[in-house]
């Protein structure tokens, strides 16, 4: 059918508009990249770790931010995994011995459950999807001591995951001896809040974060 | 896996297709002449098929494309042009070859990623993608003429359904369902053929397989932060019967049909050997 060759440039339009549209907007774009997490605790401002003027480096050598999900059916069968990289500060007045703010940015393809398979999928689209949203963040607003508790404090913040920014809260033990300053925390968030809304039928919606600064953190889970 | 969860895979991701894919088939028997069915029918009953399965897909499948893979119903709807009009007669074969490599360079472009993680960066895969998605489709051109119908649907079903399997279980049950659609449409023209039907009503598909199927298989096996390379090689399995019908092994008369069957198990044999050969834990 000789009559189909003059068709074959119109065939460009088509490619061609998906060409153009791709290159308007290449894939991945409008996907502002994820942020999140948090907590912190200070340790002793002239520790090796420690910055100047009472800031100190956090890391996963002096920190650990742990999360836990767990399945809907049958047994919770609870599954911990930790972020393995991340980096952050804490900024303590030494006089007053007392946590005046802290950051923490997460690489969040460092997380680890020790096993592989789980890692995987918790890192893609379904869960963390680490390719889109790389990093999280959390960075304190405020940091107030809890009413008729000594060494409890409230912790306030934005934590940034995927692609979205919420202000949250979690109590906190912050204390300051020899070692530096120490912090525990935990909180539990609705994973769907952030934009992780996949398999609620299998894994529940709220994940438990736990943040420990100024122990022992070895980043295994 | 909730009954949920489960019935809208198997419903949505799978009966759907199918039912409109064979919904198409029927039409386009009756409504295009013969010559323009066999060209059209198959590659028109797959996009409608994968198209109208991805309508049905959750939020996270939008219309509007943010990541890569959102845009394979659009490829497929392109394909399901440029392919039949590729195998026209008239169009010779580098015509029809320079039209597979152009819908390979645009479909590489869309479905490559622009993350800054991607090992081989997107300026190495895009070219690669678009070779191995223009050879896919260019090798399986030749099929439809020389391999019985029934054995060339079941096949490009089952290494579509194995590549969607596979994703399932080694990437992500939202990217398995979508190439869980391809499957189900492929599946629904091998049943609307029938038995009456032979390879040439498959002509024009190709393309479209290529895109969609490999298309799917490169989005599954970028994910992890290890590629699973094996996943490339499930779409390439209908090669097999390329290397018996057309290429080295074609010779062999009647016991073609046996040669081509133990030709494609090795193949998907070797492709799920190779992304299964380091073994993961159970999450």
């Amino acid at each position: 059918m000789p009559a189909i060759r003059p068709l074959l440039p119109v065939l460009s339009i088509p490619l061609a508009c998906l060409f153009i549209a791709g290159c308007s907007k290449a894939p991945g774009d409008g996907f502002p990249a994820a942020q999140a997490a948090g907590a912190a605790t200070a340790r002793k401002t002239d520790d090796a770790a420690a910055g100047e003027s009472g800031t100190v480096a956090l890391s996963p050598e002096n920190a650990r931010i742990e999360f836990i999900g767990t399945h809907v059916k049958g047994e919770p069968n609870p599954r911990r995994g930790v972020f393995q990289k991340f980096s952050g500060t804490a900024k303590v007045d030494e006089a007053a011995k007392s946590l005046k703010a802290v950051s923490v940015e997460i690489q969040t393809d460092s997380l680890s459950t020790s096993i592989e398979k789980l890692d995987n999928h918790l890192k893609n689209e379904d869960f963390f999807d680490v390719r889109e949203h790389p990093t999280a963040r959390f960075e304190s607003t405020s940091i107030r001591q809890a009413e008729d508790k000594t060494g409890e404090y409230v912790v306030t913040g934005n934590l940034s995951l995927l692609a979205a920014t919420k202000e949250i809260s979690f109590p906190a033990k912050i204390s300051f001896d020899d070692g530096g300053l120490k912090l525990t925390g935990g909180l539990t968030i609705d994973r769907t809040e952030f934009g992780m809304e996949r398999l609620q039928d299998s894994v529940h919606k709220e994940v438990e974060i736990n943040v420990r600064i100024g122990q022992t953190t070895a980043a295994d889970p | 896996m909730s009954t949920e969860l489960a019935f809208e895979i198997l419903v949505y991701g799978a009966l759907v297709p199918a039912a409109v894919a064979i919904g198409a088939l029927w039409i386009a028997r009756r409504v295009l002449p013969p010559t323009s069915s066999s060209r059209h029918a198959a590659a028109l009953a797959f996009a409608g098929g994968f198209c109208a399965g991805y309508a049905l897909l959750p939020e996270w499948a939008p219309w509007s494309p943010s990541r890569h893979w959102h845009w394979l119903p659009y490829l497929a709807a392109a394909a399901a042009v440029t392919g039949p009009i590729a195998v026209a007669a008239g169009v010779s074969r580098p015509e029809r070859w320079l039209l597979c490599l152009l819908s390979a360079i645009v479909a590489a472009w869309l479905l490559v990623p622009t993350w800054a993680s991607l090992q081989p960066p997107r300026t190495t895969w895009v070219p690669l993608l678009a070779g191995y998605l223009f050879l896919l489709a260019a090798l399986l051109d030749d099929l439809p003429d020389r391999v019985p119908g029934p054995m060339l649907r079941g096949v490009l079903f089952v290494v579509a359904a194995t590549a969607a399997a596979v994703i399932a279980d080694r990437v992500s049950i939202s990217q398995a369902r979508v190439a869980g659609l391809a499957a189900g449409a492929l599946g629904g023209i091998a049943v609307g053929s029938g038995r009456r039907g032979n390879g040439v009503q498959l002509r024009g598909l190709a393309p479209a397989f290529a895109i969609v199927v490999g298309g799917g298989a490169f989005a599954g096996c970028i994910d992890p932060p290890k590629p699973l390379y094996g996943l490339l090689l499930a779409p390439a399995v209908p090669l097999a019967l390329w290397v018996c019908a057309v290429g080295p092994l074609r010779r062999l008369g009647a016991k073609a049909a046996v040669v081509q069957a133990i030709a494609v198990a090795i193949a998907l044999a070797g492709a799920l050997a190779l992304v299964y050969g380091d073994g993961a834990e159970a999450s």
